[in-house]
C-alpha cells in the first residue's frame, strides 16, 4: 500500500456511512454497493480527495466506474497527482 | 471559501440534483407520527390555501409516487366525497372568525374519477361554511386527459372550476407507452374542449423519461407551446434512476437534466413565456397560475383535506400518509373513511421560527426573489445575520444578486434552485434526507 492509497483509504473511511478500517477496503470494493455510498457522500469525499492531495478532479473523470471499483478511484487519484507533479516540474 | 460554498461548488460541477424533495420544506420524509392540536392549529387563522386530495387511479404510472390506489368503483369515490365534505365541516368548526380562501386546488391521484355533482356538493358545503372566497379565487384541478370527456370539462366549468392542469408527461407514444400512459392521446381534442368552455390550461411535462433524449423532449415542448397553455410546469424525473453518474444511455445523468434545462428555458423565454420557477413557466401578459404555491410561498398556510393530502400551518405540517409505510395506503384510505378524523394515525413536522425562517427563504426561490425587508418585518432579524454561511455560498457562486431590499436569484441561480434551497436546510432535516436519498 503506498503513501496515496493509504491516504485515500483513510478518507473513504471517514466518509463511509458505516463503520470501516482502511484494512477492509479492497481493490475491488465498490463505495456505493459495500459501503454504503450515495451521491452526497461522493461530493464530500470528491472535495476532500482534492484538499487532501490539492488536486481537481472535474466532471469529464466521473466514471460510475469509481463508485463500482475502488481501484479505479485510486487510479483516478494517481493520474491526477502524477499530473500535478508533472505539471509542477514544467 | 467557506466549506459550504465550496460544497455548493461542487454540486454545480458535477450536476448533482437531489431530486425535486425541495416542492416543500420540510419535505415528507421528515414527518413522523404526530399528535395535531386542530383547535390550536386553525382557530386564528384568517386566510386559507384549499387542497383536497382525491387519490383515486385508473391505473399506475410508472413514475408516480403520490398517494394513490388504483380503483374503479363510483360509489366508493361518492362515499369518499362524502367524507371529504365531512372532514371539512370539522375543521369549520375551529374557525374564530370568517376565514378567506385564498386559493382552491383538487389534487390526486386522478380527481376526475369522481362525479362532478360530487365537486358541487363540496363548494355548497364550503358556501355554507364560515369562508369567503376569494375575488382573484381560480379553483383549479389537476386532470387525467385521457379520461376525461367534453361534458366533463362543460360540468366542470358550471360549478366554477376555472383553471385544469393536465398530466401529460409527453407526447411521444413510445415514451408514453414506457411509463405506462396512452399512446394515443388527443391532447389537442381535450385542449379545445377546454378553450370552449373559458377555461384556463396548465400542461405537465417530465424530463428524463427513460429513452428521452433532447430531441424528443423538444419536440414536445414545441408542440405545447404551440397549444398556448396559460402554464407549462416541466419536472425532471427524480427516484433511483436518477444520478449523476451516467448508468445507461437510455437515462439521462443530472448534469444532462441540467443541460437539457438550459435548452428549454432558453427556447421558452424566447417563445412568449417567463419563468415564473424553476419548474414553471408562464405565459406572458396574463395571470392564470397554480395559485396555490404561489400564496404558499408567500406565506398563506394551506389546510388539507382527504386521505393523502397535507397541511401546512406555521405551527405544523402533517398528513395522513406515512414515509416509512408507503405500502399502507390502502388502510390509510379505510381509516380516513371509517374513523373519526380526531383518531387517524397522523405524520407530521412541529415548525418553530428556525425552520419558519428556512422555509420562507427556501420558497423565496421558488418565486425567484427574497424580499429581506418582509422577512425583517416577519422575523425581526436580517436573514443574512440569521443564514450568513449560505448566504456567502450563493453569492460566491453566482447565483444570486441584491436589487435593494431584494435578493434575485440570476439565471444561473434559477437553473440551481434546488441546490440553492437545500442549501438552507436544517441540520436535523439534511440527516433524515440522508436516511432516504438514493445512490
Amino acid at each position: 500500500m503506498n503513501d496515496i492509497d493509504r491516504r485515500l483509504r483513510k478518507l473513504i473511511s471517514n466518509h463511509a456511512n458505516i463503520a470501516l478500517s482502511m484494512e477492509e477496503i479492497s481493490i475491488h470494493s465498490s463505495l456505493t454497493d459495500d459501503f454504503g455510498y450515495d451521491s452526497i457522500k461522493m461530493i464530500e469525499l470528491i472535495i476532500d480527495t482534492e484538499l487532501e492531495f490539492n488536486i481537481q478532479i472535474d466532471d469529464e473523470d466521473l466514471d460510475f466506474d469509481i463508485v463500482k471499483r475502488y481501484e479505479a478511484f485510486l487510479d483516478l487519484v494517481l493520474s491526477k497527482t502524477s499530473d500535478e507533479t508533472i505539471g509542477n516540474m514544467s | 471559501m467557506n466549506r459550504l460554498s465550496r460544497r455548493l461548488q461542487k454540486m454545480i460541477q458535477v450536476g448533482y440534483w437531489p431530486g425535486f424533495i425541495i416542492g416543500m420544506y420540510p419535505s415528507h420524509f421528515a414527518y413522523k407520527p404526530i399528535e395535531v392540536d386542530f383547535r390550536r392549529t386553525w382557530q386564528h387563522v384568517k386566510e386559507l390555501n384549499l387542497y383536497a386530495h382525491i387519490p383515486f387511479c385508473k391505473w399506475s404510472c410508472s413514475f408516480c409516487t403520490f398517494f394513490k390506489v388504483v380503483k374503479d368503483d363510483e360509489e366508493y369515490y361518492r362515499r369518499y366525497m362524502q367524507r371529504l365534505n365531512e372532514e371539512f365541516i370539522f375543521y369549520n368548526t375551529f374557525f374564530e372568525e370568517k376565514v378567506n380562501i385564498k386559493s382552491i386546488c383538487f389534487g390526486g391521484g386522478t380527481p376526475n374519477t369522481v362525479s362532478v355533482s360530487d365537486y358541487e356538493k363540496f363548494f355548497d358545503t364550503l358556501v355554507k361554511s364560515n369562508v369567503s372566497l376569494d375575488k382573484d379565487l381560480e379553483p383549479s384541478m389537476e386532470i387525467s386527459p385521457e379520461i376525461i370527456t367534453k361534458e366533463y370539462i362543460s360540468d366542470l366549468s358550471k360549478i366554477g372550476i376555472k383553471r385544469l392542469s393536465l398530466g401529460v408527461q409527453s407526447l411521444k407514444g413510445e415514451l408514453r407507452k414506457g411509463v405506462n400512459r396512452d399512446e394515443t392521446l388527443d391532447i389537442l381534442g381535450v385542449i379545445q374542449s377546454i378553450r370552449d368552455n373559458g377555461l384556463n390550461v396548465n400542461i405537465d411535462l417530465i424530463n428524463g423519461i427513460i429513452g428521452q433524449d433532447n430531441d424528443s423532449f423538444m419536440e414536445t415542448l414545441k408542440e405545447v407551446v404551440a397549444f398556448g397553455p396559460e402554464t407549462i410546469s416541466i419536472y425532471p424525473l427524480s427516484g433511483k434512476k436518477s444520478s449523476m453518474f451516467k448508468t445507461s444511455s437510455a437515462i439521462m445523468t443530472t448534469k444532462e437534466k441540467y443541460q437539457l434545462y438550459e435548452l428549454y428555458y432558453d427556447y421558452l423565454i424566447h417563445n412568449g413565456y417567463d419563468c415564473e420557477s424553476h419548474v414553471k413557466f408562464i405565459k406572458k401578459n396574463q395571470n392564470s397560475t397554480h395559485q396555490q404555491k404561489i400564496y404558499e410561498y408567500l406565506g398563506t398556510e394551506t389546510l388539507g383535506i382527504g386521505s393523502g393530502s397535507r397541511s401546512y400551518s406555521n405551527l405544523i405540517h402533517y398528513g395522513t400518509s406515512s414515509w416509512e409505510d408507503a405500502k399502507l395506503v390502502k388502510k390509510a384510505i379505510e381509516d380516513y373513511m371509517t374513523k373519526d378524523f380526531r383518531e387517524l394515525s397522523w405524520y407530521g413536522f412541529e415548525m418553530n421560527e428556525e425552520e419558519n425562517k428556512r422555509r420562507t427563504i427556501v420558497y423565496a426561490w421558488f418565486l425567484g426573489v427574497l424580499d429581506t425587508a418582509a422577512y425583517y418585518q416577519r422575523y425581526h432579524s436580517s436573514p443574512y445575520e440569521d443564514f450568513p454561511e449560505e448566504f456567502e455560498a450563493l453569492i460566491h457562486n453566482d447565483l444570486v444578486y441584491t436589487e435593494g431590499d431584494k435578493m434575485h436569484l440570476t439565471t444561473k441561480g434559477r437553473k440551481y434552485t434546488d441546490l440553492a434551497g437545500t442549501i438552507f436546510w436544517s441540520k436535523g432535516i439534511h440527516e433524515m434526507f440522508e436516511t432516504v436519498h438514493y445512490a
